[in-house]
């Protein structure tokens, strides 16, 4: 009886084994891929919602700040989705008939809650807090993109466990002053524009980021324009009269002028930040406990 | 031939179990989406699906006591009161210009004058604070009616917290005192520099330095029926109209007393 396999077969089964590895590498690979892109991940997906809500409209169009719906972001875990009476606050009289507002006076006429799809979902195992975020220098769109031009809103970033670390390693690269962390448009510091911080010294072993005061503007015409326009020993004013006669501008009681350094680099700005706001270390940063209980 | 056969069925099986747990650990579940309650998640625990839970009425809860009647409420034996009910410093005028800019600049404006842009599409015109109505108002006014609204205004008592109401009440007030200086009010040695002549030196047009245009016939273009929705908060038959206060009755001496716990 002949020999089922040829000799030629050798050469085929030794290239089929080479093909093996690399189907397994290719698989690999593409995994890798498969699970940092969008199908996963859900960047960029506009979902299914039961009111199309346009956060450029409200944002850029109208001038509306992030906590005028989003109340809690400053003081917990969470930002807050608005409930219906926040939409009705305006729409109670405007769009009063608008066929995309249906839902919102369903829900106000019947008090059942808008069931909205959450975009940015993180698994349950990870306890992410905006409060400590927004306090601490990091601005909205760091995470969540320029969403004052997303007329549906989507997920800019991955908000994979590697893409928090990535800030936590090194989170001067993306601080930036408290007075900026509803500026959707906030670059960062350049030579063209500079920002200028001082830190004023709290009280010992409680400074916040309340003690650090940065400016666009050159501090000190600046400074000379507030004390002049400022007097804060005034009681009412109808006791106007009365304060503009016994207590005429108590210099005591303005701050103390601060010492104002030039930034001109988001580096230098995030070192400043990093150490006036008492951020913690990377290694204490990326320390499992700080996301995972 | 038999048991090579078999070699390569089982390597095969292997292979394809080892693919499926890659792929099934791709997969979503218990740890991601675990079955605990989340803040305005939703339950199915409770029939009107709310995992936050609304207070029990007729209830208080710690905190909730509410006892200095005027720091919670404005109100001085039922009356407005031009005092606030602890010091003004420079930092809660700063936090209450911060609250006035997130909250109320939406229909009032910057300035405060009632031409804020929800006011420019359609809504009732609002406050504009420079009037001589509203110079009038005690201090406590205006945190009564951000309490418990005004008219075709919604209380703001969610937003914010009693002491946040204080402090954009007294950011109103200085507001006011910015809009209605007198020379009196310069301090001594500083050169003021009219608004006109400052305007001419920017180049902006001779109307920069004149009188705000009044809201009242806004531009009503996205308010096609003038219908308001039923129940809606402009339409709460219960909204105060405002308790008429003894305007400036009381001595403007602020009563010392700490702000209480946000």
């Amino acid at each position: 009886m002949a020999q089922i396999f040829d000799r030629s077969s050798n050469a085929l089964a030794r290239m089929s084994l080479v093909l093996t590895g690399l189907i397994v590498i290719a698989l690999g690979f593409s995994l890798d891929e498969l699970q940092r892109s969008p199908w996963v991940t859900r960047q960029g997906q506009r979902a299914e919602q039961p009111v199309e809500f346009s956060h450029k409209h409200h944002v850029e169009g109208l001038g509306i700040q992030c906590q005028y719906c989003h109340t809690s972001v400053e003081k917990s875990s969470y930002a807050g989705i608005p409930p219906t009476r926040t939409c009705m606050n305006c729409h109670a009289q405007i769009w009063t008939d608008a066929q995309m507002l249906e839902p919102v006076r369903h829900s106000w006429a019947t008090n059942q809650s808008i069931v909205w799809t959450r975009v940015h979902d993180l698994p349950d195992f990870v306890f992410f807090n905006h409060e400590i975020h927004v306090n601490k220098g990091i601005g909205c769109a760091s995470c969540h993109g320029r969403v004052d031009e997303m007329p549906i809103l989507y997920q800019q970033n991955t908000l994979q466990m590697e893409w928090c670390l990535n800030c936590h390693r090194n989170p001067a690269k993306n601080l930036r002053p408290t007075s900026e962390i509803y500026n959707m448009a906030w670059t960062g510091p350049t030579d063209l524009k500079p920002v200028w911080c001082a830190a004023v010294d709290g009280k010992t072993g409680t400074p916040t980021s309340q003690d650090v005061t940065c400016t666009s503007a050159p501090p000190g015409q600046q400074a000379a324009a507030e004390e002049a326009s400022l007097n804060p020993a005034f009681a009412g004013l109808h006791a106007q009269a009365a304060a503009a006669t016994s207590t005429d501008a108590s210099p005591a009681q303005l701050p103390a002028s601060l010492s104002y350094t030039k930034f001109t680099s988001q580096e230098a700005l995030g070192l400043f930040l990093v150490k006036h706001y008492n951020i913690r270390t990377p290694r204490e940063l990326t320390s499992c406990e700080v996301c995972h209980r | 031939m038999k048991h090579m056969h078999g070699a390569s069925a089982r390597a095969l099986s292997l292979g394809l179990l080892a693919l499926g747990l890659v792929l099934v650990a791709g997969c979503r579940e218990d740890m991601q989406d675990q079955p605990r309650m989340f803040p305005q998640r939703g339950t199915t625990l409770f029939a009107d699906g709310r995992s936050v839970r609304p207070q029990v009425d007729h209830t208080v809860a710690r905190g909730q006591l509410d006892e200095d009647q005027f720091f919670y409420t404005g109100l001085l034996n039922g009356k407005e009161t031009d005092m606030m009910p602890f010091p003004v410093t420079m930092k809660l005028l700063e936090r209450g210009q911060e609250r006035f800019n997130i909250y109320c600049t939406p229909c009032h404006s910057r300035v405060g004058n009632g031409d804020g842009m929800i006011v420019q599409r359609g809504y009732k015109p609002a406050a504009n604070f420079h009037d001589a109505e509203r110079l009038r108002e005690p201090l406590s006014h205006f945190f009564y009616v951000m309490t418990n609204g005004y008219r075709a205004m919604p209380n703001y008592r969610a937003q914010l917290t009693p002491v946040d109401r204080w402090a954009v009440a007294a950011y109103i007030r200085a507001l006011q005192l910015s809009q209605d200086a007198r020379t009196a009010n310069v301090p001594a040695g500083t050169q003021v520099e009219d608004l006109s002549t400052v305007a001419e030196k920017l180049g902006y047009p001779a109307s920069f330095a004149g009188p705000w245009p009044e809201p009242a016939n806004t531009a009503v273009h996205t308010h096609p029926n003038g219908k308001i929705v039923a129940g809606a908060p402009a339409e709460d038959a219960n909204a105060p109209e405002g308790v008429i206060g003894g305007s400036g009755s009381t001595p403007s001496q602020p009563v010392t007393k700490a702000p209480a716990r946000q």
